[in-house]
Order: C-alpha cells, then sequence, then structure tokens
C-alpha cells in the first residue's frame, strides 16, 4: 500500500516479505524463556519420560516451521530429497541459523544402517541447566531432538530422534548426542538411491 | 568510588551474547500454542502467559542492574524512559517511544513498532481476545516489582489485532517502601 505513512499495514502475514534472519535477541532472553518453557511443562507432567515427549513436541513444532522458513530463504524454494543431503542441510544450515553455528559433528551409527548421530559439545539449551539428581537422565536436548524430528518429517523422512548426554574425557560437562532413528521405508529408499 | 555512569542500550546490547531472533520468535510461538491446546480459554492462556512473563521479570531484573549501571529512577518518567531504552534493547534488540502520559505522571505508554515476538505470527479467527504478546508485560511487571514499584501493565493496541502499533499501558499502582534487612547476617 502507497501512502499510509511509514508504518506498512499488511492484511495478511503472507504479504509480508520474508526477513533475511539477521535479527538477533539476546542469549539471556531466550534462556529465560526456554527455562519457562521447561518449568510449565513440568507442571504438566508426572514422570520425565513425559516431560521431554512434551519438550520435543515444542521442537517439533520450531523444526517444522524452521524447514519452511530455510527451504524458501536459503534454497531457492527447493527440498533435500536425499538421505545425505537432509541430514547435512540440519547439521549445517538448521544448526547455523537456529544456534549460530554449524553442529560439531554429524556421524553415521557404526552398528546400524538406519542410524545417525549429531553431536555438540555444548548445545545451546543445555548451556544454562543442571539436571537435579532426582531427574536422573532427563536431556533438555529433548527441544533439540524435537527440532530436528521436525524438519526431517516434514521434509519426508520420518525419524525417531532422541537426546543423550555422553560423558566426554577430560571434560566437566557431558556433550549432547543427537539420535536419529530413521524409520524402515525411509532406509530402504536410500539404499535404493545409493545403488549405482 | 564515584558512580559508574550508566550504560547506553545499544552498547549493553553490542557486547552481550546474542542468539537469532528467530529461534526465539518460534519457541515462543511453540509455547503459546503449547498454552492453547493445554488451557483450550483463552483468557486462561493470557493468565499464564503473564505468569510466566512475571517470573522471567523477577529474574531478569537482576542482569538488567548487574549490566546496566543504572541506579534508582528519580520518579516513574525516568522509570519508563529506561525500560524502552534500555531494557528493551538490551535483552529484544528494540527500543519503544514513551508517550500518553496522564497529569499526575503515573500513566504512560509505550509504543512498539518492532515486537520480535509477532514474526511469522497470524492470529487465527478462533484466537480473538488472545493478548499474543502477554508474556512482555509480565515481565515489566515483575522487574518492577523487584524495584518496588506495584504496576498494572496491559495491552492497549496490538498490530496482530489490525492496530497500526503496539501500545502498551504502564500504570503505577504504587511505589512500595524499602523494607529494611530481615536479618542482616543472612
Amino acid at each position: 500500500m502507497i501512502g499510509v505513512g511509514k508504518i506498512k499495514q499488511y492484511t495478511n502475514v503472507l504479504d509480508k516479505p520474508l526477513s533475511k534472519g539477521k535479527q538477533e535477541v539476546s542469549l539471556s532472553a531466550f534462556a529465560l524463556l526456554f527455562s519457562e518453557l521447561v518449568q510449565y511443562n513440568q507442571t504438566q507432567v508426572d514422570n520425565i519420560a513425559e516431560l521431554e515427549r512434551r519438550l520435543e513436541d515444542a521442537g517439533y513444532a520450531v523444526g517444522a516451521r524452521v524447514l519452511e522458513l530455510l527451504c524458501h530463504r536459503e534454497k531457492g524454494n527447493r527440498r533435500e530429497t536425499r538421505l545425505i543431503g537432509i541430514l547435512s542441510f540440519v547439521h549445517s544450515t538448521v544448526w547455523k541459523v537456529l544456534f549460530g553455528k554449524i553442529a560439531d559433528s554429524l556421524e553415521k551409527g557404526t552398528e546400524h544402517e538406519d542410524e545417525y548421530m549429531i553431536s555438540e559439545k555444548e548445545l545451546l539449551v543445555n548451556r544454562f541447566i543442571s539436571i537435579p539428581k532426582d531427574m536422573g537422565a532427563f536431556n533438555c536436548g529433548a527441544f533439540a531432538a524435537g527440532v530436528v524430528r521436525g524438519v526431517l518429517d516434514n521434509a519426508g523422512f520420518p525419524a525417531v530422534v532422541t537426546a543423550h548426554f555422553v560423558p566426554v574425557e577430560g571434560q566437566q560437562r557431558p556433550r549432547t548426542t543427537i539420535l536419529i532413528k530413521f524409520s524402515e521405508e525411509v532406509i530402504y529408499s536410500h539404499l535404493m538411491h545409493s545403488i549405482p | 568510588m564515584a558512580p559508574v555512569a550508566p550504560r547506553s542500550g545499544d552498547a549493553i546490547f553490542a557486547s552481550v551474547e546474542r542468539v537469532n531472533a528467530e529461534l526465539f520468535t518460534l519457541t515462543y510461538g511453540a509455547i503459546v500454542r503449547q498454552l492453547i491446546t493445554d488451557l483450550e480459554e483463552v483468557d486462561e492462556v493470557n493468565k499464564q502467559l503473564d505468569q510466566m512473563g512475571y517470573n522471567i521479570g523477577v529474574r531478569l531484573i537482576d542482569e538488567f542492574l548487574a549490566k546496566s549501571n543504572i541506579s534508582r529512577c528519580v520518579d516513574f518518567k525516568e522509570t519508563a524512559e529506561v525500560i524502552a531504552k534500555v531494557g528493551l534493547k538490551m535483552f529484544l534488540g528494540i527500543t519503544a517511544t514513551v508517550t500518553n502520559w496522564d497529569a499526575e505522571g503515573t500513566t504512560c505508554s509505550l509504543i512498539l513498532e518492532d515486537n520480535p515476538l509477532v514474526d511469522f505470527v497470524e492470529l487465527p479467527y478462533t484466537c480473538q481476545g488472545l493478548n499474543y504478546c502477554n508474556i512482555l508485560s509480565g515481565v515489566i511487571r515483575g522487574a518492577l516489582e523487584m524495584v518496588s514499584m506495584k504496576t498494572e501493565v496491559t495491552w492497549i493496541r496490538d498490530m496482530l489485532l489490525g492496530d497500526d502499533v503496539f501500545e502498551l499501558q504502564l500504570k503505577l499502582i504504587k511505589q512500595v517502601p524499602e523494607e529494611y534487612p530481615y536479618k542482616d547476617d543472612e
């Protein structure tokens, strides 16, 4: 609309130009918000598995939107159709946008054909979190696992994604490994494609 | 030691660690969606968002005071300016304009043109009455309560509801007298 003054009026969110995504907020703002997300969900559950599932759900919602956003902005409306392609998209593009850096590593599981792992020495969502003893193996990385699952699932690669702490020698804090276990049909079609 | 000069919001924002605003925006969106699913009633969602904001405000004021070198504000006018120019800048990277003062100087409006909470958001018809950004008013209320000011913070205008800007009304209810330390040695 022309001539409505400094502030443009948009009737529809889709009419807005897509932002370049360079805006930032302080890390504390995010950390405090994330902490409220965890605390709120803690009031809604009575066990750790349930809490992780709810954090994963929240992450999934983020992942689904990030995929759509980044396919428009970074990839000229193209989406990866190959397993390795989508994995490196998560490990590089998605990670870089969300967490400001490429993930530390992306590896294929040695024991199982259908498992891949993304590892991060200090995952953003685990940075300000210390797990009380009585909460055992609870991992806020479940949120990041949800993001990964949201991206993969919506790109057509259904998987079960979980977050785990892996102790590292000589380091106080464990690293977070996000384990991706693809569903059978994904692996099947991946293998079909890989045959030369 | 001479008092340290207060730092500008820009300087603090430039020096703190930052994250991509989209991560923040989308995470907030996920929270709101969870609340809508769990609580079903829009009013309950508003209340819960306000409560979460309050919890954040109570914690955030410490960091704010530590990093800004701002000491006691002389009056509510200064308080509002500090929120608009330093507080919002340092945490969200935005600033607001303060206007619409009443004669007593106890009520004013913060006008936000930019609001990182609402990127990619469109309120569906079923969410009329939802104050999507209610967390922010909670934050301000919680933070001010920690510096002895009881306030009422309400959304007057909301771009998601078709207004041209976001307008947040701050109303000073009362200045709580400082209570002296309960026990010095604690």
